[in-house]
């Protein structure tokens, strides 16, 4: 389990344990480090989904590139204004959800957490 | 031709334009029926914008051209969709152009549609296909308003006066107080009206537009809540009366029951409680009788 940290308005977090999972998973790739995209798109039940994929191919040049716990993330700046402030956390164990966004913007999420409203 | 009726919708509705690779996925997920299943051109269908609350934006229709989706809303509501496709817009490659100027809409109306275009007769409800009519290159696709089939037309601005010309050699032009009067006697629902983020599309007897196994869409968690647990409050249904009626509340017992949202002479629509409908098909309008009848 993560304690959740406080989130910086002006930033996207990563938590040690999801940057764990993170560099996990780019070693079970075949990789020394992965990086990730994270995003939002339109949808889901209450109106925004999450986005989060392991990319290689780099930012694009539009996006905005952060750096924490040893990992990069790349976003584009119209989800940004969406995720600023979001630290991404790790759930485990066999009730847990994978990734989390831990999103200070969100008033409301739907059942299963994968959708927010703004 | 055989005779028939039309209506210009030209200026009644919009036509809007969704250009892009991720356009059917966008409509997708902003949406209440399966518009992931439109691939072709030819194909269209009906769903309905909802908010996160499953509430009503409009129903709009959509049809699969070859380097777009063309939708098609009321006029007024037009603003209101293409400012909330604009913000669920986010990574998408997804782009708008308004064409309601530059194109016309024209619904004909007959007893023996078929005859009137055989193409159509091996055709799924609202799948369209084009073609030449007075040297303009036009649209046609099959459409339904309740249990009335009708056809729109729809083309180029630059066209309209000669199609208007040459469907009056044939029927007859109807008039947009007329078409209201069709509309309410149909207990067809319009934006303004019966389509508002008051009511949810099951209420408005829309679960036609509505899939309940393509996943997520906006206010798809209630909608499908309301459904699964017949949680439907009120439903829509047509009334009449002896005299003439307006928008406001109807009455049973002296409680409110439900309320008039359109109304034309001593007909109209409404949203009634659905528990009201075991117990009586009378209810008031201030002092008047009024009857109820399902839609």
């Amino acid at each position: 389990m993560t304690l959740k940290s406080k989130p910086d308005p002006l930033t996207i977090k990563i938590s040690d344990e999801a940057a764990l999972h993170v560099n996990q998973f780019a070693k079970s790739e075949g990789k020394d480090s992965a990086d990730l995209r994270v995003g939002v798109k339109g949808g889901g039940c209450s109106g925004l989904t999450y986005v989060l994929e392991i990319v290689t191919d780099g930012p694009k040049d539009s996006d905005k590139v952060i750096e924490d716990n040893g990992v990069r993330v790349f976003v584009d700046k119209k989800s940004y204004v969406f995720l600023a402030g979001t630290v991404l956390e790790y759930s485990g164990g066999l009730n847990g959800k994978g990734f989390v966004f831990n999103n200070p913007n969100a008033k409301t999420s739907c059942g299963c957490g994968t959708s927010f409203s703004v | 031709m055989d005779s028939f009726s039309f209506i210009d919708l030209t200026s009644i509705n919009a036509r809007l334009k969704l250009c892009g690779e991720d356009k059917v996925d966008l409509l997708d997920r902003l949406s209440t029926n399966d518009i992931s299943t439109l691939k072709e051109h030819g194909q269209g269908m009906s769903t309905v914008l909802t908010t996160n609350k499953g509430r009503i934006i409009d129903l709009i229709k959509v049809y699969f051209l070859e380097d777009s989706l063309l939708l098609i809303s009321d006029i007024k509501s037009i603003s209101k969709v293409s400012e909330w496709i604009e913000f669920y817009t986010i990574m998408e490659d997804v782009t708008q152009i308004n064409v309601s100027d530059d194109t016309f809409q024209i619904r004909i109306f007959s007893d023996d549609l078929y005859n009137i275009f055989p193409e159509h007769q091996e055709s799924k409800m609202d799948d369209f296909f084009v073609q030449d009519l007075c040297g303009a290159k036009i649209t046609i696709a099959s459409n339904k308003m309740n249990q009335k089939q009708c056809f729109d037309v729809i083309g180029e601005k630059s066209d309209k006066k000669n199609i208007i010309e040459f469907l009056a050699n044939f029927g007859t032009q109807i008039e947009s107080s007329q078409f209201e009067n069709l509309r309410i006697s149909l207990g067809y629902p319009k934006f303004g009206n019966e389509l508002t983020e008051d009511f949810n599309p099951l209420e408005a007897l829309l679960i036609d537009h509505i899939s309940f196994n393509k996943g997520c869409y906006i206010g798809q968690e209630v909608v499908a809540r309301l459904n699964t647990y017949d949680k439907v409050q009120r439903q829509l249904v047509q009334i009449s009366s002896n005299h003439p009626i307006g928008i406001g509340e109807i009455e049973f017992e002296g409680k409110t029951v439900g309320i008039i949202t359109s109304a034309m002479q001593n007909n109209g629509i409404a949203y009634v409680n659905k528990k009201i409908l075991n117990e009586t098909t009378q209810v008031k309008y201030g002092s008047l009788d009024v009857e109820i009848h399902p839609i």
